[in-house]
């Protein structure tokens, strides 16, 4: 080993010493590099002359030296975010030229590299898709985002984002252009972190089933997503639509989304420490019936024994100053939120690394309730040679969520929101908790929620770990022509325990349960892991029109997925005890999943002169998930874009970038594990056990889901990066959904799945990018999205037919239907037996704002708003505040009961809103009085304070338009059932570089 | 030199990787939490043909397994009892066609809370057909081996086809239906065709069962003690085809079937050796109970009542009223059916997991009876003995009237009407002798339907099908 180390460098010695020999005369430039727009100085721009293939980039302080050969040069200057520069100059042997450069900031970051193909990236100025990337900067400069998928709120157009809950941990629902599946297939998106396929399930918890809810959809727990520490990304590139995810094949019906973690960069160590401390506290509480005689009279009915009764306890209540505003009690509380980050970065020109630890700490708005997460990541990158490098990414991440009992139940009163619905103010009196710590139980419903919110436990602990292994070679370099080979493996390993645990003495285990005290353990891993090699081919070919380059890639990746979850609930238990060995009943029920995908693929990469830019592809796919699992589903992609102005018959100042682009692609979906086994089912016959027959099938010949796209749109930049826009147009068409098909009942089969129906959907992304003021004293950059899109069921093979979207027809349904929007709301208007359409869960378009200021050299500031306008949801919370006489509207200023519109109309609510999701204000120390301060050692200081989700402007009577009972959701529905109601945070935040 | 160097040795290991793991192989996953169909189906072991034997015992109940089953629903259509069940007025409205029918019964699509007619017996066959498809890839089996799997599978099949082939009646019902082959179900055959077809499907299996051996390969439940060897489900198959001999007026060919059963001809017979017959079990606790069971002056809210006229045209000793009935201490009262008044209700089973024998000797004696009766001449006094043994069980005097065709056939159905009484035979028996408008209907005020109309499953399969 030691021999060969020193036999390298003696080489790599002689090589220099060789070169330096070539070049014979030589002179050194240097300067400082700084931003034309603050004129502070810009770290890590790439100074290179391509004739020598001589480069360094600008350290900390802006300042760059280079040797080049005499005579006269062109040096190339670029660094994301700017124009890049080609400056000319000229030096004779043995002279020091000074350059200093000024780098325009660029809106539409034309130099940005995007990842298309598996391997392979490509300038932004030359793509032929609409990709929208988000940089850490505004992932979490500007605020605190508690999660990834929160993080991306209306940052992103054609991308509908929901929260289903406002609980501690997340949970939300991501839809890229409209609708991907009827259900059959996955409805969220592909994560991709560091080339690992991530792991983005809900781990269910069993809540539903204690509380009587019904179903895990019910449970409330958040994605896996909520695992990642968003202060460890670097970047995040959104594939809308298969005709940018064609490649990734037959898991990118619903898009895909590749994050790439930091990396260490080459140059001194730096160190960064940021600590943020805050308090969260409910967006918006809606208030509550303010109970008085005559209001008891006018819900119990006047003269009743029950008004009585009420009146007496309003009283008793008034005398003892306990009549409370109950929504207050439980929700009005502040957590405490705070975050800790410290990251080391540094390294050489063999080996730079990125280590980060995490603390992130969140007490939730209702007691008991919060979010931890630790997280600690080691980024290792090390050149074995120049041509052969290895990246090691690993990632420990422990969090642990408490999320408390809301939304739907049934009897057991185990939920906060539904409980409360029943108990009017002055219940306070008689809910409190006593001296000795204990809890009265509620007449107005099965159980008092403030005991449910002290002693029952729904907890979740996530021990995760994510790895992965990257290996770049140049494997032939010759004449211009290179191929090299991408090697990347990944693994993600997830392990949820969970417990949800109601106590024997709690008011229905004791007064009603057969079996007082109730506890569902739950243990899944979850363990992904991919493989993945390219193959890629770089070369360049003179013609007489000019010169192409061309890259071919060949590839296969393989992915495996391993489930397994093992679910035990006791009953009848000791107190203080949850080990079900103590329980009298218990039942126990086990889950697993195996899946494997293979996949090839080939993509050819044409470029002319940066003027016109073609790829062509296509992936050929295989998954044990599909019936046939050895057949191959082949998915083709193309696109093409033209830089006008890179013409010379188009050339102008004021337009910098002029390119219409058009891209197809096509992707697949796979059906749910379980999708294509009909199996037997245990049945017992006197002493005997025997297996009958499925009561449903697959019908053969069965195909995975298909999507395909055909986007087309201009992107247009002005004013030397001022201005940017970018348009595009898309029409994705979802083939060969799977739904399930009713054969002749003489069959004996309830229903055959099979490929049964073809959707579109049809859309439009605006994105405007401008910077209206710029000098030294203000600036001020704006960017404005538009988006929009519309779906429709154009092909049915089976017979329409209708889903309630929660219990009864009344509460509104969607229909599968040609000619109709799956999304649409049918219901009843009164009077009207039939079922009719009433309303939309897509909106009719999304807006958004965001802005930054750069002002009085040090400040900024910036703010996001979200605007959603025209989507109807179902907010059956009311059906419950009205059955108890305790919704806000509920008694009019006459004391006199409102009566509401009736049938679906008196749960259909308007879901439009305008949020202000994001603002910021900040502080940066001038490095003069730093360095005054601290000498040389801190290299940067800012002082912040940032907000999230401060402001809602809504006619949603509800708690926020975005939730959802039933969890993540296809079709996005929305259906509200007293859910945790979102939190607004403000955190105050100081960073630290060294 | 280096490139040629990196490329041969990164290369070589990829290449080494790849078939050490063999990484393109995806190899198909069967699942792994319940036994996948397809997998038995293709390539059964000898414990999953074991298993679905058992299974279609299990399933075989299943049209009778709730209190709304079929002895329910063709026993109130034909009067010889009454499902009630408070929860929903269609029990009686639907069910006794009372006025205002929307639709009448025979056109009507949807009937209520029918699927014990016709659903879940497909279901059970398309069970029987899983068996006898595997069977089909169980090459380890040996002839006898495979020949009791098929004569039981196929025997019970056949069972199953009577309540479709009595609820659809001449509409005509699907017979060829394959477990495998859902999209492609026979075509619709009518009443006659569709009893022959059934009746082939008997004599097969019956061919089938003699050359099965001394044991059956599976285990079965008390339910078929007695029964439970090829020789004594031969027994039982030519019980059934003896049954269904009768539907199709095959008058020889029912007695040549009940010679091969277990007819007990002797005389100085009790109630235990009529009930002689296998039987559906119920085990309670993680198996089913048995639905007929009623605790006494059980409540009106979901009961089993026999039709007044039923009481009061027995005849006087007769013990069948005693034994099949238990008397309630106040009548039925129910809003539904205002003229409804009687102080009885459903006491044929002593437990709530009694056994439910599925056709027994009794019936067998009818059978005996009835295929008399018809022959005529010499067969007449052969008849008569045969009711003679069933009146003497229930203490009743021999029959005193006369020895001919119509007086015996009168007779012969009246015995049936008490003998078989809630077991699903009276509507049949009623329609088979156009005596369905003879029904006494006066209690409710309803109509007897001669049959149900085409479930609408099967109307919008022909025309997706026909596409």
């Amino acid at each position: 080993m030691n021999y060969r180390y020193i036999l390298r460098t003696v080489l790599l010695f002689a090589a220099a010493l060789f070169l330096t020999q070539v070049a014979q005369a030589q002179f050194t430039v240097s300067g400082t590099i700084t931003d034309a727009s603050t004129g502070e100085p810009v770290v890590g721009v790439t100074v290179f002359h391509a004739e020598t293939n001589a480069g360094t980039s600008s350290d900390i302080d802006g300042t760059y030296e280079l040797d080049l050969p005499a005579g006269d040069i062109t040096l190339r200057f670029s660094s994301i975010g700017f124009n890049t520069r080609n400056i000319d100059l000229s030096g004779s042997n043995g002279q020091s030229v000074t350059l200093d450069v000024e780098m325009q900031p660029d809106v539409a970051n034309l130099d940005e590299l995007v990842v298309t193909g598996l391997a392979s990236t490509i300038k932004r100025s030359n793509l032929a898709n609409s990709v929208s990337t988000i940089s850490a900067e505004q992932l979490t400069a500007n605020s605190d985002p508690q999660t990834l998928d929160r993080a991306l709120q209306g940052k992103i157009p054609g991308v509908q984002i929901n929260a289903y809950s406002g609980a501690p941990g997340g949970g939300f629902n991501v839809q890229l252009r409209g609708v991907s599946t009827l259900g059959a297939g996955s409805s969220q998106p592909l994560y991709i972190i560091d080339g690992v396929y991530v792991n983005n399930n809900v781990l269910t918890t069993g809540r539903s089933t204690v509380s009587g809810a019904g179903g895990t959809a019910q449970d409330g727990a958040a994605n896996r997503l909520a695992d990642l520490n968003p202060d460890d990304i670097a970047s995040v590139e959104i594939l809308k639509g298969p005709s940018a995810a064609a490649i990734y094949g037959q898991r990118a019906n619903a898009g895909v989304i590749i994050i790439s973690t930091k990396q260490g960069r080459a140059g001194a160590t730096q160190v960064s420490i940021k600590q943020d401390v805050g308090f969260n506290s409910p967006l918006n509480l809606l208030g509550r019936t303010d109970w008085t005689e005559d209001r008891i009279d006018a819900f119990y009915g006047e003269g009743s024994a029950a008004a009585a009764r009420e009146k007496g306890r309003l009283n008793t209540a008034r005398e003892n100053g306990n009549v409370v505003d109950l929504e207050e009690e439980i929700y009005g509380n502040n957590g405490v939120v705070r975050n800790t980050q410290i990251s080391v970065s540094g390294g050489n020109a063999q080996t730079r690394f990125f280590v980060s630890g995490g603390l992130n700490r969140e007490d939730g708005i209702i007691s008991n309730t919060g979010f931890d997460r630790r997280s600690l990541r080691g980024n290792i990158e090390h050149s074995i040679t120049p041509q052969v490098r290895v990246t090691s990414n690993s990632s420990y991440l422990n969090t642990a969520s408490d999320r408390g009992f809301t939304g739907n139940q049934n009897n057991t009163g185990g939920s906060i929101g539904y409980s409360l619905a029943f108990h009017p103010n002055y219940a306070y009196d008689l809910i409190k908790q006593n001296a000795d710590g204990t809890f009265n139980d509620s007449p107005y419903f099965s159980e008092n929620p403030l005991r449910l919110i002290d002693v029952a436990e729904n907890s979740q602990k996530i021990n995760r770990f994510l790895q992965s292994l990257a290996l770049d070679a140049t494997l032939f370099e010759k004449d211009g022509s290179m191929l090299s080979l991408n090697a990347r493996g990944g693994l993600d390993y997830t392990n949820s325990d969970s417990r949800i645990y109601f106590p024997e003495f709690m008011q229905f285990q004791r007064t009603a349960a057969n079996f007082p005290g109730d506890v569902i353990h739950s243990a899944e891993e979850v363990l992904n892991t991919n493989l993945q090699t390219v193959l890629i081919f770089n070369t360049s070919v003179g013609g007489d029109f000019g010169d192409f380059d061309l890259t071919t890639q060949l590839g296969a990746t393989r992915f495996d997925q391993q489930i397994s979850l093992d679910r035990i609930r006791g009953q009848g238990l000791l107190p203080a005890q949850t080990n079900v060995g103590n329980a009298s009943q218990v039942t126990a029920s086990q889950n697993f999943l195996d899946v494997t995908d293979f996949g090839i693929f080939a993509q050819q990469e044409i470029n002319f002169e940066d003027k016109v830019t073609a790829t062509v592809g296509g992936r050929w796919d295989k998954s044990t998930l599909n019936l046939d699992s050895g057949e191959y589903y082949f998915y083709p992609k193309a696109s093409l874009a033209v830089n006008l102005t890179n013409f010379d018959f188009l050339e102008s100042d004021l337009i910098s970038q002029l390119k219409p682009r058009i891209a197809y692609g096509e992707t697949g979906g796979l059906p749910s594990f379980g999708g294509i086994f009909s199996s037997l089912t245990g049945v017992n016959v006197g002493s005997l056990g025997g297996a009958v027959a499925p009561n449903s099938g697959v019908a053969p010949g069965l195909k995975p889901e298909r999507a395909k796209e055909l986007e087309y749109g201009i992107d247009i930049s002005l004013l030397d990066g001022r201005a940017s826009l970018e348009f595009t147009r898309y029409n994705k068409t979802i083939e060969d959904l799977i739904l399930g098909l009713q054969p002749a009942p003489s069959t004996g089969v309830n229903q055959l799945t099979s490929n049964a129906a073809e959707l579109e959907n049809i859309g439009t992304e605006i994105a405007l990018n401008i910077i209206p003021v710029q000098n030294e004293s203000f600036t001020w950059s704006s960017g404005i999205l538009w988006w929009t899109n519309s779906s429709e069921v154009t092909n049915l093979v089976i017979p329409p037919f209708t889903n309630t979207f929660f219990a009864s027809p009344t509460f509104g349904a969607s229909r599968i239907e040609e000619g109709v929007s799956p999304t649409a709301i049918y219901g009843f208007e009164p009077g009207d037996p039939a079922q009719v359409n009433i309303g939309d869960l897509q909106p009719d378009f999304q807006m958004s704002f965001s802005n930054d200021f750069t002002f009085l050299k040090n400040f900024r500031a910036s703010f996001l708003l979200h605007w959603s306008e025209g989507a109807e949801g179902i907010n059956l919370s009311t059906l419950l505040t009205d059955s108890g006489g305790n919704s806000d509207d509920y008694f009019n200023s006459n004391d006199e009961i409102v009566s509401r519109e009736g049938a679906t109309l008196t749960f259909l609510e308007d879901a439009s809103y305008l949020k202000l999701r994001e603002a910021s204000l900040s502080y940066t120390i001038p490095t003069r009085v730093l360095g005054r301060i601290t000498g040389d050692a801190v290299r940067g200081v800012r002082l912040g304070v940032t907000g999230t989700n401060l402001l809602m402007f809504t006619d949603y009577s509800g708690y926020d338009p975005e939730v959802n009972a039933t969890g993540r959701n296809a079709l996005g529905t929305r259906v509200d059932i007293t859910p945790f109601p979102t939190t607004s945070k403000v955190l105050f935040s100081v960073k630290i570089d060294i | 030199m280096k490139n040629l160097t990196n490329l041969i040795i990164v290369l070589a290991g990829l290449m080494i990787l790849v078939t050490s793991c063999d990484l393109t192989d995806v190899d198909p996953v069967s699942d792994p939490n319940n036994l996948d169909a397809s997998v038995v189906l293709e390539n059964p072991s000898d414990g999953d043909l074991q298993n679905l034997a058992i299974g279609l015992e299990a399933v075989n109940r299943n049209y009778n397994s709730a209190t709304s089953g079929w002895w329910s629903l063709s026993g109130t259509i034909s009067r010889e009892l009454y499902y009630i069940n408070t929860s929903d007025p269609n029990f009686s409205q639907t069910w006794l066609q009372i006025p205002p029918v929307p639709v009448p019964a025979e056109d009507d699509n949807t009937f209520f809370v029918d699927a014990s007619g016709y659903e879940t017996p497909y279901f059970a066959i398309r069970h029987s057909n899983l068996l006898l498809e595997s069977l089909e890839n169980a090459d380890f089996l040996s002839d006898a081996e495979l020949n009791a799997y098929t004569g039981f599978a196929s025997t019970l099949k056949a069972y199953q086809f009577q309540m479709p082939l009595m609820h659809q009646y001449q509409n005509g019902i699907r017979v060829n239906v394959t477990f495998s082959e859902p999209l492609e179900p026979g075509g619709f055959l009518s009443y006659d065709d569709a009893l022959a077809e059934i009746r082939g499907i008997l004599n097969t299996a019956a061919t089938n069962l003699e050359g099965a051996g001394d044991s059956f390969p599976f285990p079965l439940s008390d339910g078929f003690a007695g029964f439970n060897t090829p020789e004594g489900m031969l027994q039982v198959n030519r019980a059934i085809a003896a049954r269904y001999a009768l539907y199709a007026e095959d008058w020889q060919g029912a007695l040549d079937a009940l010679e091969d059963s277990f007819l007990n001809l002797s005389t100085g017979q009790t109630e235990d050796d009529l009930y002689v017959g296998p039987a559906h079990t119920f085990g309670g606790g993680n198996d089913l109970f048995n639905p007929y069971f009623f605790v006494d002056d059980a409540n009106e809210n979901l009961l089993i009542v026999p039709s007044p006229a039923f009481v009061a045209d027995a005849e006087a000793g007769d013990m069948r009223i005693e034994r099949k009935l238990d008397e309630r201490t106040t009548p039925v009262e129910v809003n539904d059916l205002p003229d409804l008044s009687v102080a009885f209700q459903d006491g044929r089973f002593a437990t709530a997991t009694s056994s439910m024998p599925f056709i027994r000797n009794e019936e067998l004696l009818l059978i005996y009876a009835e295929a008399n009766i018809q022959l005529g001449g010499a067969n007449l006094d052969d008849a008569v003995d045969a009711i003679n043994i069933i009146r003497n069980a229930w203490g009743l005097d021999p029959y005193a009237g006369a020895v001919e065709q119509v007086a015996l056939i009168d007779e012969m159905l009246n015995q049936r009407r008490y003998s078989l009484w809630g077991e699903g035979h009276r509507w049949v028996d009623m329609r088979r002798y156009d005596r369905l408008d003879e029904i006494d209907t006066s209690a409710d005020g309803g109509r007897v339907a001669t049959q149900i109309g085409k479930p609408q499953g099967e109307i919008d399969w022909e025309e997706f099908a026909n596409q």
